[in-house]
């Protein structure tokens, strides 16, 4: 059997440009699933045209945090990460005219990406199965909380209430408390990548064979998919009837977050490296000792109990949380400390790495952003123009690529179409 | 007109990775329809992967599934290794195949699966890697265009490279721990959890298939570096930002909404039972207030601003709660769904199997494991609309595929195949000696 794919005629090695250079996308998201998969597009190299409603633009650029925490929708935070290196224009996607635009401008891309209501573009004819006509090997991707079908389907929801349907909410957290969600968006954000990874997947073969497809990604699915315990644990109930709980971190030797002198460390020992954490301490008889000898086997929770805390607890309260680090590292042991966003965004070591590069924004002025999430040796993650201010390309694309003269782009602008 | 393959057969990935974030990506670009041959070695038993060691006391196996990481049926057989519920959660549509890796003439062997691959997936410590002497210099010497992944935890070079991690070390390392949990407790409080497996698989999967398509395009290979920690802080957009831009840390939110309010979980009738509600405007609270029968407290004049609900948070969850107790969770989120309040059953492992949505959707697919028997497993990610997929094919016991891949792709002559065998260089099961 062949393994090696067929290829297109191999183009010139262009190390500058991202693997999705030449692809065109018109982005009809908002907020933060579909923003995050259409900037990873973005960043990688695809032209990403994003689609504002006229005046109010994106809901991102509303909320917080802003520059100085001053409200201005050209600085909110959130919104200027989430669209680098896309073009922005305005349309009105409830009138005609503006429908026509987007019909126009579709004739010459690759991918539609949105995240509206489900149905939400039934209603306006700007469905999978109508923009096909226009562009028969379109890749479509909708991005919704629940899936286009399904009887949660037009179900309203957050973070919170995705994590609690789809994901592991209900054994995160403490035994006598209320189950807790993870920090920020995170679910959300993975929704996004989850997108990402669903729309160059359909790329891929489109180039080969010119299929295109529709692809219906879910918050709930993300979830429900995610190897972050969920499915893990959904699987693990078909095998044993098990039902997970909420459990507090006293469950292991060696597990859990202790206290140094100056911070917080992280510990994920594992039953078969207790010999060795015995060892860091400088407790070596314990592996004689009755309580611990057969640990492959379990110990008790007064074992447990007593080791994390009257012999690891007292050994890395007297240490620098560093020196904790670098001590367990050098036993072989999967420990980290716990840094805050803060910590992390000023660490010497991902500054060196250039993980934030500095942004200049024409109204947010310099500031470092999050960078790339891998490093591809031969087609890098390139930032090419900060977020697009509301409408800022307008004329580039009406007036350039569509070729409107600038009175038919003063009309629309007249009409409320852009 | 159907699509007669996956969009990514005819792909094939050379498979080295371990626990849960390499396997994960490994598997979406399996799922999707990549030849994906995972190696394994019966030499060495990597803890965390296909179990926590190769023959786990009955004790162990009977009290781990608590945990959420029990072994099918609650026993260990002969074969531990190949009912691991963690392992065989992503184990599926892969091929297995078993190489000496430690032996010298087996470095041939893993020459021979680089020449006939794509893609070279791996994420183990970067050290181990080298002492295996597996480079991307060396791979990329026998096929050069060869697209390989390493996903270590911090990055390759500078201080960290080597330092071992699990995802619960790498969401300490990168913000999100400290983020999350109830507002009122320490860091000690936040508990151990793998979050950041997920992120890294997905990440992974979609770096690989942006270099298939520069591949396609150019001809050109690649090495990919994703750090596990960089790629998880690429979900941390506020937090991150607000700090770059104020020098501002997060609130610890616990389950509120940093914008409005209430929002929260609510104890339902039940041995642990719980409803999430998250109001996110006037209208849903008049909304939830008519579900609730419009009581007396919730008509405080304060209550009626988002403002004022902030403010009053605790005092309104309190209430809510006494309302929530007393009511069936599923029941009480289509009562607050029909009325336009954002709620929802907060579901568990069993409740998913019957949950209407997942059967709907068609989430789980049944499949039939030589050793395991037949089950329901966790499907698909995603659907394409012009694409119907499902799992192909059970999760891959140890050693299985090593006839097909040693006679059939890599012509190994049988003699020599045979000899690998009755040394105990491969097979399906761990040597005697390793523990």
């Amino acid at each position: 059997m062949a393994s090696a794919i067929s290829r297109a005629a191999p183009e010139q090695a262009q190390a500058a440009h991202g693997p999705l250079h030449g692809l065109r996308v018109l982005d009809l998201t908002h907020y933060i699933a579909g923003p995050f998969c259409t900037k990873l597009l973005a960043d990688y190299g695809a032209d990403v045209i994003k689609i504002e409603r006229p005046g109010r633009g994106d809901g991102m650029r509303h909320v917080g945090p802003f520059l100085n925490d001053a409200p201005n929708p050209e600085k909110a935070g959130p919104f200027l990460y989430l669209n680098t290196n896309k073009f922005g224009v305005t349309l009105n996607l409830k009138q005609y005219e503006g429908r026509q635009l987007f019909l126009e401008m579709l004739k010459s891309a690759d991918v539609v990406v949105e995240n509206f209501s489900p149905g939400t573009l039934e209603s306006s004819s700007l469905h999978y199965e109508e923009l096909r006509k226009t562009t028969p090997d379109l890749v479509m991707t909708s991005i919704s909380n629940f899936g286009q079908t399904g009887p949660y389907r037009d179900f309203k929801a957050n973070e919170l209430i995705e994590y609690g349907m789809g994901g592991q909410l209900r054994s995160t957290g403490y035994p006598d408390r209320p189950p807790v969600k993870l920090g920020g968006n995170v679910g959300i954000y993975q929704a996004g990548q989850n997108a990402t990874f669903a729309t160059v997947t359909a790329l891929f073969r489109r180039e080969l064979d010119g299929f295109g497809d529709y692809l219906d990604v879910s918050l709930f699915e993300t979830q429900a998919s995610n190897q972050d315990r969920r499915s893990i644990y959904m699987l693990n109930h078909e095998y044993t009837g098990a039902i997970t709980k909420r459990h507090s971190d006293a469950t292991g030797l060696a597990f859990g977050i202790f206290p140094c002198a100056d911070g917080y460390i992280c510990f994920w020992s594992g039953v078969n490296r207790f010999s060795r954490v015995a060892e860091m301490v400088g407790r070596p008889e314990l592996m004689n000792d009755p309580r611990f000898a057969d640990y492959e086997r379990g110990v008790s929770d007064d074992a447990i109990h007593y080791f994390n805390n009257d012999v690891l607890l007292p050994w890395t309260l007297e240490r620098d949380l560093y020196t904790v680090w670098r001590e367990s590292q050098k036993c072989g042991l999967a420990t980290a400390p716990v840094m805050s966003p803060g910590q992390f965004f000023a660490d010497p070591y991902y500054r060196a790495r250039g993980f934030f590069p500095t942004i200049d924004h024409p109204k947010a002025g310099k500031l470092d952003y999050p960078g790339r999430p891998f490093i591809m040796q031969n087609s890098p993650w390139k930032l090419r123009r900060p977020a697009p201010l509301l409408g800022q390309h307008n004329q580039e694309i009406y007036g350039g690529m569509l070729g409107l003269s600038t009175k038919e782009i003063a009309d629309l602008r007249k009409g409320g179409i852009i | 007109m159907r699509p007669n393959r996956l969009p990514l057969q005819g792909v094939r990935v050379l498979d080295l990775t371990m626990v849960v974030a390499g396997p994960y990506c490994t598997m979406l670009l399996g799922d999707w329809g990549a030849e994906v041959v995972r190696m394994d070695t019966t030499q060495v038993f990597v803890p965390y992967t296909r179990g926590t060691s190769p023959r786990p006391p009955k004790e162990y196996v009977e009290a781990v599934r608590n945990s959420g990481y029990g072994y099918a049926g609650n026993t260990p057989t002969t074969r531990p290794w190949n009912r691991y519920a963690m392992f065989q959660n992503h184990a599926r549509n892969k091929l297995s195949l078993t190489v000496d890796l430690l032996a010298e003439d087996c470095g041939k062997i893993f020459d021979e699966m680089v020449a006939i691959s794509d893609v070279l997936v791996e994420n183990n410590v970067p050290s181990n890697l080298a002492k295996l002497g597996i480079t991307y210099e060396r791979v990329r010497r026998i096929r050069p265009d060869i697209i390989m992944l390493r996903m270590p935890p911090y990055g390759l070079g500078g201080d960290y490279e080597n330092y071992r991690a699990f995802g619960s070390h790498i969401e300490a390392v990168n913000g999100h721990l400290w983020m999350r949990g109830y507002p009122d407790t320490d860091a000690t409080m936040r508990g151990v959890l793998p979050i950041a497996d997920g992120p890294s698989g997905i990440g992974g999967a979609t770096a690989v298939v942006m270099a298939l398509r520069h591949r396609a395009r150019t001809g050109q290979g690649q090495l990919i570096e994703l750090s596990q920690t960089e790629n998880f802080a690429t979900y941390l957009g506020e937090a991150l930002m607000d700090y770059s831009m104020n020098k501002r840390e997060p609130e610890i939110m616990g389950n509120r909404s940093r914008h409005c309010a209430p929002q929260g979980v609510y104890p339902c009738r039940g041995d642990d039972a719980w409803v999430t509600i998250a109001v996110s405007s006037n209208e849903e609270w008049r909304a939830l207030c008519n579900v609730m029968g419009n009581p007396a407290w919730a008509n405080t004049p304060d209550y009626a601003t988002n403002a004022g609900r902030m403010r009053n948070h605790n005092d309104i969850d309190e209430m809510i709660s006494l309302w929530t107790q007393h009511q069936e969770h599923y029941a009480l989120m289509w009562r607050l769904q029909e009325a336009g309040v954002p709620a929802g059953a907060v579901i568990d492992e069993a409740e998913a199997f019957s949950d209407p949505h997942f059967t709907a959707r068609g989430f789980f697919e049944k499949l039939t494991h030589p050793e395991c028997g037949t089950h329901r497993y966790p499907g698909l990610g995603f659907k394409m609309r012009r694409t119907p997929n499902h799992i192909r094919r059970a999760p891959c016991r140890m050693g299985e595929d090593n006839e097909y891949i040693y006679e059939k792709l890599l012509m190994t002559e049988q003699q020599q195949y045979k000899k690998l065998i009755a040394e105990g260089r491969i097979g399906m099961d761990y040597a005697p000696n390793v523990r």
